[in-house]
């Protein structure tokens, strides 16, 4: 009987200690109007890069629409451009939320204001690559709104291979 | 008791099974080329062959005078300052020129790069003495500071590094003037670049040094941006390369109607702007450029028009066309009618899949940077990349 259980047991710990979202080849951080690139990465036909928003919100500011488009290319030439899913919330890993303060003077005298600053990733896009070779990968961040500034939240690109 | 005991090994059996196919199944070596990158950044002392090749690069050259009294020979795309005194310490290895009992001149050359972007720095200083003995090259290696290598030297000239900064250094004594004339480069550590680039770059300001006192030297002219690309160390070409990768694929890709853009350099500064300009601001930039032409600009003109192309009342305007750019002079005159500022722009449309870019440099120029940045966007405008081993 006991040998289900440790079967179990090695079974479950045997998953856990594989990385289930894959291997992080790269963060880039973006800044509003900026390409960032990540540049001749080898891959694998077959191999799946899974792309990943990183984000970092504070409740204080207020929270600004965004778009971020991308460019594969190998050799040279684009194999795939277009959008980022933003809204995706359905896989989400690494949420922390922690709570800071700020101490803010007026006429009334001192206060402390306390805030909330989410981060987390959110899963966006999965390419799978065609072929063997070097490949790049370029992004940029665009605003939608000019009512609101990007200012305070932190918004990189992770990705992951597996 | 038999049946207990082949449990137990079946058991441990399982047990080892499951124990290697747990160790072993996630162990994957995934290498990427990030990891390669930092390959071996070992170089060697200069050979006399890259020596030779260095000093073969064409350098378009002028001379000038300083205090109108010394004549040095400096590149054609440089512009000097002069200060007689300096207030900052101005050790040059172990020769303290605050120290020596005679007034000194600085002259501190500016290009392109060294100006905003300070990829590196040239200062020239004009020294009187009337020994010609009084000091050596040696004295120009600091004696009491740790040099961590010498990768070139001749009678009068030194390249080493400290750190991952690299110092050229030369003396020159004029018989004539009876003055010392040093030479001092700096790549500073704080540019991460490979030591091979810092290197040859080095070696170029090495010919920069040895030219100062060059009185008869060919006319050099470039006549392509491939020609420019051939005469210009490694680490300029790859840093212009790196800039234009991303104005390519905002023309490729990223940039939309009534956009515009300026890639950040590695210093946080830019040089370039590419527009997609609505067929409205299309119109009023070549309206501008019209009128600028017949030089015929009416008082509403100044201020009305959107960013590319925006005529100043203060400013007397000039304007050429050279291989598909244009070419914008804007002098801002004093009251005296003296001319006291010149500010050189250039405009190349760039037509790319029935979609129309205008490129602009983003900084004020001077006038002798306007030939290069005509060649590079003519060449942009036909390639749509400045990478020339592309389209050699």
């Amino acid at each position: 009987m006991y040998r289900n259980y440790l079967f179990s047991a090695l079974f479950i710990l045997g998953l856990s200690s594989c990385n289930p979202i894959g291997k992080e080849l790269t963060v880039l951080e973006l800044t509003p109007g900026e390409i960032a690139s990540a540049e001749n990465i080898s891959l694998k036909k077959g191999d799946v890069v899974t792309i990943w928003y990183k984000i970092l919100k504070s409740s204080k500011d207020e929270g600004s629409t965004f778009r971020v488009k991308y460019n594969i290319e190998n050799k040279g030439q684009s194999i795939l451009f277009d959008s980022l899913n933003v809204d995706a919330q359905d896989h989400v890993i690494n949420s922390k939320k922690t709570k800071e303060s700020y101490n803010e003077s007026s006429s009334e005298g001192d206060s402390t204001i306390y805030y909330t600053v989410h981060e987390y990733e959110t899963e966006s896009k999965k390419f799978t690559v065609p072929k063997d070779g070097k490949y790049s990968f370029d992004f940029k961040l665009t605003e939608r709104s000019n009512q609101s500034s990007f200012f305070g939240n932190k918004l990189s690109i992770v990705l992951r291979k597996s | 008791m038999m049946n207990l005991r082949s449990s137990f090994f079946k058991n441990l059996l399982l047990f080892g099974l499951l124990s290697v196919l747990f160790l072993t199944s996630c162990k994957r070596v995934v290498k990427t080329d990030l990891d390669e990158v930092s390959s071996a950044d070992d170089i060697e002392e200069v050979s006399k062959a890259e020596y030779q090749q260095m000093m073969n690069i064409k350098v378009p050259l002028k001379t000038v005078l300083v205090d109108q009294r010394y004549s040095i020979t400096i590149p054609e795309n440089s512009d000097f300052e002069v200060s007689k005194m300096s207030s900052k310490e101005i050790v040059l290895g172990d020769i303290d020129l605050t120290k020596i009992d005679s007034s000194f001149l600085n002259v501190s050359l500016n290009n392109f790069f060294t100006r905003s972007e300070g990829l590196y720095s040239e200062e020239v200083y004009i020294v009187p003495g009337n020994d010609p003995k009084q000091f050596s090259i040696d004295d120009l290696k600091a004696s009491n500071e740790r040099i961590d290598a010498v990768y070139y030297e001749d009678e009068n000239s030194v390249i080493y590094v400290q750190g991952d900064t690299f110092f050229t250094y030369s003396i020159h004594y004029d018989d004539m003037k009876k003055c010392f004339i040093f030479y001092k480069g700096e790549i500073s550590w704080t540019q991460k670049y490979p030591k091979k680039q810092k290197l040859a770059l080095s070696l170029l300001l090495v010919k920069h040094a040895k030219s100062l006192t060059a009185m008869d030297y060919p006319p050099v002219k470039f006549t392509s941006w491939n020609d420019y690309v051939q005469h210009m160390p490694v680490l300029e070409i790859n840093w212009i390369n790196g800039m234009f990768s991303k104005i390519e694929k905002e023309l490729k890709f990223f940039l939309e109607p009534n956009e515009q853009s300026s890639p950040r350099t590695p210093g946080n500064y830019t040089f370039v702007k590419l527009f997609r300009p609505s067929p409205d601001e299309l119109l009023s930039f070549y309206k501008g450029v019209d009128q600028l032409k017949a030089n015929k600009i009416s008082e509403t003109d100044y201020y009305s028009r959107p960013e590319i192309l925006r005529l100043d009342s203060q400013f007397s305007y000039q304007l050429r066309e050279e291989m598909g750019c244009y070419v914008v002079i804007a002098s801002s005159k004093n009251d005296d009618g003296s001319i006291s500022r010149k500010e050189t722009t250039v405009f190349c449309p760039v037509d790319y899949k029935g979609k129309t870019f205008i490129l602009k440099t983003d900084k004020d120029l001077s006038p002798s940077d306007a030939d290069f940045f005509v060649k590079m966007f003519s060449y942009f405008s036909k390639h749509y990349t400045i990478n020339t081993t592309a389209n050699p």
